[in-house]
């Protein structure tokens, strides 16, 4: 080795040297000493933390038929530094995406490190972004509500907003439950292994009392109703009297949840809880339960009907004008007789009436698990409006205001033996290995059972007699039409009518209570009943609804019980 | 009689080189966890490691003088294999041609090794006229040729690399210091002319290090290594576990970034560690050198040494965002398995240079 090679070596040797401190430099001013600024720096340009999502639970009916469902649409986002050329890339995307090149242009130049290219696009676009393979867009999955059944019970589930928060309905009301619970995930975790340790706490499962046969059987029913009796709108509310679990909940127009955001506003309210309605005639079955609870009559009870009677000062009169002479109370549901029924509250006396009114939840919130739900208006004695005549119009149902939902569970409680329950849609909720029942909730016991025996046998007595449109063959029927006027302004509409029936079955042992509620038909005027439209339409659907739950005949049913009782 | 000349291989190179091998599988492994494109890397990487393994062991039992004879054709098969890169080379990753057999060869790397050794030879017979100006313009068309031409391929950082493995040879050989000072001024005078023949990503690179915030697609890849060696801290955040090269915000970790995925996993500890297990296969190559009594062996070891550190500086230099990136891989330790087969069959013939002077030495 040539001797002026060992010395130069020294110099090589000392270049080494200077290297190697350079990088043990540099090492221990990054690692020891601007560690802490250079993460945090770090967290400032790229978000130190992650929220992971939880997966919204599903909503399915009594039989696991899934209603409402969480899918993936797709982010197309952008991290404009790495991409080299923004016009070329800029031109693929706006041919895939369909929206215009100069759009997209500023969102995949400069030196930023995310930018959302398109909010939302559906799987197979993000399919063909993907196999472009772009250097610089990413495409992301974001969660979507979907409805499998479009339009059904839309109402009833309300909707998801884009951020997957329910609003409105079920979505609304069980929004903590649906939603899980997200889990927050540091980029810097202090401990290995927390990244795998983290997971979202998915949503639970909502179970409905619901059977959507029953439900598309009602929406089936009430379309052909709207359609047959020219009306713009309805509802009806099957509920098992025994739970107050409710079976189907229909209102029509419906609207399609998966696109809330493209309908009108108006159509998103649920009629059945978020509006009120002067209820009609259908009213005078708890005006009779009261005075028969009350002990002022019986059903053997009379009294004079002379076409008119005055109370506090207004003139009350028949819906045909005509008198009546000496009627029982059995006649006065039959023949719906507005003179009967003031005359009864009048008899009753405002404290017994108003008090029972209250005993039924009137003026009252239902607490029904739905979002939204809005309250009656009933002015009571000591009201400032208040008058001696509202005792005898609230007698016949007009001059208050109560949402469907809110009768119905008052004329159910005469169905379930006198005990008033709330209704529900929850059957339970299952949240990973936890199920939660929901049992029946007592309101009230407004009036005794035997009182409910009483009034059942009025109304199927009242059904028998006046009004074979309700009739079911093989079982019977108790139940009660309803045309009510519509105050507009102060003002009761001229000639549109809001007609109802709520009616259950079998009236002995009562398995299905019904109300069928059409709004402002517009066939004949002289044709505009609750007899005539409500009362066959609930026909139609209880015929059908007999099979599908399985309800047995009165004639076997009294076989059973003779066979029982041998 | 073989068993005498086996007696003398260096066990200290040939080990901390498989160690550094098993280092570098480590940490491929680790920066490709869970990405499915990239899973079958770890066991190429231990089969190159094997093969390579194999390869150094039959050129430490080779005689490397047997390659010296036939130095002018190892030069020309370097210069038949660049000129055929250039001609029919695919695009490679970068836009780079300088990958042949449909991308599964890098012969770069190889052919560095080759212009060592044939280097060396062409050096040692030269020797005694290394003083003359005209000895060492004919050694710089030498090495110009191939330098050029790996330039065009285009791989800057690589024909960079070629100059310096040069000039600490020849000027260890005893260059002239009036002469390197001439070079040292000719180089920089080049520099104006060299970068309009540059390529666009190449200016972009050394922009970037010079001005990183005007060129924010190299900033991120830095800015990301940076926070991943920040992160790591003094004793890193466990194998396997680096949330940054794990998270897979650090792209081509596995080969321009393995660096970083080491001082973010093992902290600096396991950084030095690496740095000190380099610095003695470094001096251990260059202990050969001056043991041994064939000046083209010695010239060898000084080439291979060389490579070894310029390769590792510039390497962590650009993961530590000290130096510009440049596609040189941390030796031994980045995946690729033509950088690493060749290096060991450099490790090998330096193991031959030892073996061959030991054994004049004893007899």
């Amino acid at each position: 080795m040539p001797a002026a090679g060992r010395r130069r070596l020294l110099f090589v040797l000392g270049a080494l040297l200077l290297a190697w401190s350079g990088i043990v430099a540099r090492l221990v001013n990054l690692q020891a000493v601007r560690d802490q600024e250079i993460r945090e720096q770090h967290e400032i340009a790229y978000g130190g933390e992650e929220q992971l999502a939880p997966i919204r639970g599903p909503i399915v009916d009594r039989n696991g038929a899934v209603l409402a469902v969480t899918g993936y649409d797709y982010r197309v986002a952008a991290t404009p530094g790495q991409i080299q050329n923004p016009r070329e890339v800029s031109a693929i995307l706006s041919s895939v995406l369909v929206t215009r090149t100069y759009s997209l242009l500023p969102k995949l130049e400069g030196p930023d490190l995310y930018s959302v290219v398109a909010p939302r696009v559906s799987s197979e676009t993000a399919r063909a972004i993907q196999e472009l393979d772009l250097p610089g867009i990413w495409i992301e999955p974001v969660l979507r509500r979907h409805y499998p059944q479009d339009t059904l019970l839309s109402h009833v589930l309300g909707w998801v907003d884009l951020d997957m928060k329910g609003n409105s309905g079920l979505e609304g009301y069980y929004d903590r439950e649906l939603r899980g619970a997200p889990v927050t995930v540091r980029q810097f975790p202090l401990l290995f292994g927390q990244w795998d340790a983290a997971r979202p706490h998915h949503g639970a499962t909502l179970v409905l009392t619901v059977d959507r046969t029953i439900q598309y059987l009602s929406e089936q029913v009430l379309a052909d109703a709207l359609d047959r009796y020219d009306a713009p709108s309805g509802s009806i509310i099957v509920m098992d009297p025994r739970s107050s679990g409710i079976l189907a909940m229909a209102s029509l127009p419906a609207f399609d949840p998966n696109k809330f955001y493209e309908e009108d506003a108006r159509l998103l309210v649920n009629p059945c809880v978020s509006q009120w309605f002067e209820p009609g005639s259908v009213h005078k079955v708890l005006t009779m339960a009261a005075a028969v609870d009350g002990r002022v009559v019986t059903p053997a009870t009379t009294y004079e009907d002379a076409g008119v009677v005055e109370v506090g000062g207004v003139s009350i009169s028949n819906w045909d004008g005509s008198a009546f002479g000496t009627t029982d109370m059995v006649t006065l549901l039959a023949k719906s007789l507005n003179v009967g029924a003031a005359t009864v509250a009048r008899r009753m006396g405002r404290g017994t009436f108003y008090k029972y009114m209250e005993a039924f939840g009137l003026g009252e919130y239902t607490g029904v698990d739905l979002e939204a739900e809005t309250v009656g208006r009933i002015r009571r004695p000591g009201d400032d409006l208040w008058t001696e005549a509202d005792l005898g119009t609230n007698a016949f149902g007009q001059g208050l205001a109560v949402t469907p939902l809110q009768e119905l569970v008052a004329i159910a409680s005469i169905a379930n033996g006198g005990v008033m329950l709330q209704p529900h849609l929850a059957l339970e909720v299952r949240d990973g290995d936890q199920v939660r029942k929901f049992e029946p909730v007592i309101l009230g016991r407004p009036i005794s059972e035997e009182t409910a025996e009483t009034v059942s046998w009025m109304m199927a007595q009242a059904v028998a007699r006046e009004l074979p449109q309700a009739a079911v063959p093989g079982y019977t029927v108790a139940g009660k039409t309803g045309t009510a006027q519509i105050a507009e302004g102060g003002v009761y509409h001229p000639s549109d009518v809001i007609v109802t029936f709520v009616g259950f079955l079998p009236a002995d042992e009562p398995q299905v209570i019904v109300m069928v509620k059409i709004d402002r038909p517009q066939i004949a005027t002289h044709l505009r009943w609750g007899s005539t439209i409500s009362a066959p339409t609930f026909a139609e659907l209880a015929r059908r609804l007999v099979v599908l739950l399985d309800i047995p005949p009165d004639n076997e049913r009294a076989l059973d019980r003779l066979a029982r009782a041998q | 009689m073989i068993g005498s000349l086996w007696r003398h291989l260096d066990p200290w190179i040939l080990t901390v080189s498989v160690v550094l091998t098993i280092i570098g599988i480590a940490f491929v492994n680790s920066a490709t966890l869970e990405v499915e494109s990239l899973v079958e890397l770890v066991p190429r990487q231990t089969i190159y490691g094997l093969f390579g393994l194999a390869i150094a062991l039959v050129a430490a039992g080779f005689d490397y003088r047997n390659l010296m004879v036939v130095h002018w054709w190892i030069y020309g098969l370097v210069l038949a294999l660049f000129f055929l890169i250039l001609l029919a080379g695919r695009l490679g990753e970068a836009g780079a041609r300088r990958w042949i057999l449909e991308g599964a060869v890098q012969p770069s790397e190889l052919a560095k090794i080759l212009i060592i050794v044939s280097l060396s030879q062409f050096l040692a017979t030269r020797q005694g006229r290394i003083t003359r100006l005209s000895t060492i313009l004919l050694l710089l068309l030498y090495i110009a040729v191939p330098a050029v031409m790996l330039f065009l391929q285009p791989d800057l950082g690589m024909s960079v690399e070629l100059m310096v493995i040069w000039l600490v040879m020849v000027w260890l050989a005893g260059m002239r210091w009036s002469h390197l000072g001439m070079f040292a001024v000719l180089g920089l005078a080049a520099i104006p002319f060299v970068w309009p023949f540059m390529e666009l990503y190449q200016k972009q690179r050394i922009a970037a290090f010079v001005a990183p915030s005007l060129v924010p697609g190299q900033e991120y890849n830095i800015r990301q290594a940076l926070t991943a060696i920040a992160s790591g801290g003094l004793l890193g955040k466990g194998y396997a576990s680096g949330s940054q090269s794990q998270l897979h915000f650090l792209r081509v970790r596995h080969t321009d970034f393995i660096f970083a995925v080491i001082a973010e996993e093992v902290g600096m500890v396991g950084a030095l560690i690496v740095l000190a297990l380099i610095s003695i296969l470094i001096f251990r190559i260059l202990r050969v050198a001056r043991i041994s009594r064939d000046p083209a062996g010695t010239y060898l070891c000084y080439g291979l040494a060389t490579l070894i550190f310029f390769q590792t500086v510039v390497s962590i230099g650009m993961n530590l965002q000290l130096l510009p990136v440049t596609g040189l891989t941390l030796p031994f330790i980045s995946y690729g398995g033509s950088s690493l087969v060749s290096l060991l069959l450099g490790v090998g013939l330096v193991e031959s240079v030892l073996m061959r002077s030991q054994q004049l030495e004893s007899r």
